[in-house]
């Protein structure tokens, strides 16, 4: 007899089996418990079984393993700029040429400036925000936002990753321990890379784990 | 009226409102793309990403009238 009444809200009970059939795959391989136990933080670079997160394509019972954005240190330069940005005008009118400008009109630059940093610091959040790599246990999504007018959107079979890989390297990498994780899929289809991930050894451990259980 | 009446400010002023009004185009785009966004990817933080898109249109367009009608 079909449900006459689906509460939107109950996660289904198949999500639910999948869900601990992976935890359960992901504890036998002795990974950390960062990527083992589930996370409400959503706002994380590293969100295992993240909870009240969906994306469009994903199926009914499909349950997100792994929710992986850039390490937050990769945010440090815009961060920098913008506060250097919300300082330029408490520094400007130290400038004689600033001072040649009428009041009305130097308070009208002031609030465009503000407005301009404001966008900036807009775009650059959800760069980073929307710059997600998903792993389920039937494919890996991988969503790069790199202006208001470009994104792109990339998915693949966990049948059809035939290598995975990944790099390491310069000063914050290497101390910090986040780099780039480069999965290699069957045809003709390009390479999908994670890039800036926390931990990439340990997510490659997780992406094995998945794709053998 | 002559060319030579008109100021420096009174040129400055056009550009600046040509370029609100190109930032005003600017900010519909982001609009849209925050709602393509946040319906590709739901986590709870729909509203207020929405919400600041919004604030940014409105802004925009306050500031045009504030150098349109005061400056």
């Amino acid at each position: 007899m079909p449900d006459i009444f689906v509460s939107k809200n109950l996660k289904p009970q198949a999500v639910l089996s999948r869900q601990h059939r992976v935890m359960k795959a992901l504890r036998q391989t002795k990974l950390p418990a960062r990527f083992t136990n589930k996370t409400t933080n959503r706002l994380t670079a590293l969100a295992p079984f993240p909870d009240g997160v969906s994306f469009e394509t994903q199926g009914f019972d499909e349950p997100i393993v792994l929710l992986l954005r850039p390490h937050p240190l990769t945010n440090i330069g815009w961060i920098i700029l913008a506060i250097l940005l919300i300082l330029g005008p408490i520094v400007l009118p130290l400038m004689p040429l600033l001072n040649l400008l009428p009041l009305r009109f130097g308070m009208a630059l002031n609030m465009l400036w503000y407005l301009l940093t404001l966008s900036f610091v807009f775009e650059k959040f959800l760069g980073w925000f929307f710059n997600i790599f998903i792993v389920t246990d039937e494919r890996v999504v991988d969503v790069d936002f790199y202006s208001f007018t470009y994104k792109e959107v990339s998915e693949a079979a966990l049948g059809k990753i035939e290598d995975i890989s990944y790099t390491t390297g310069g000063l914050f990498g290497s101390i910090l321990d986040f780099g780039t994780v480069s999965i290699q899929t069957a045809g003709q289809k390009p390479n999908i890379e994670f890039e800036n991930v926390p931990y990439p050894a340990q997510v490659v451990a997780v992406l094995r784990a998945v794709i053998n259980q | 009226m002559s060319l030579s009446s008109i100021s420096i400010f009174t040129v400055l002023k056009f550009f600046v409102l040509l370029a609100l009004v190109l930032y005003f185009a600017f900010s519909l785009i982001v609009l849209r793309q925050v709602e393509i966004l946040t319906s590709t990817f739901k986590t709870g933080f729909e509203t207020l990403l929405k919400i600041i898109a919004w604030v940014q249109l409105g802004l925009i367009i306050a500031i045009f009238l504030i150098v349109f009608l005061f400056v």
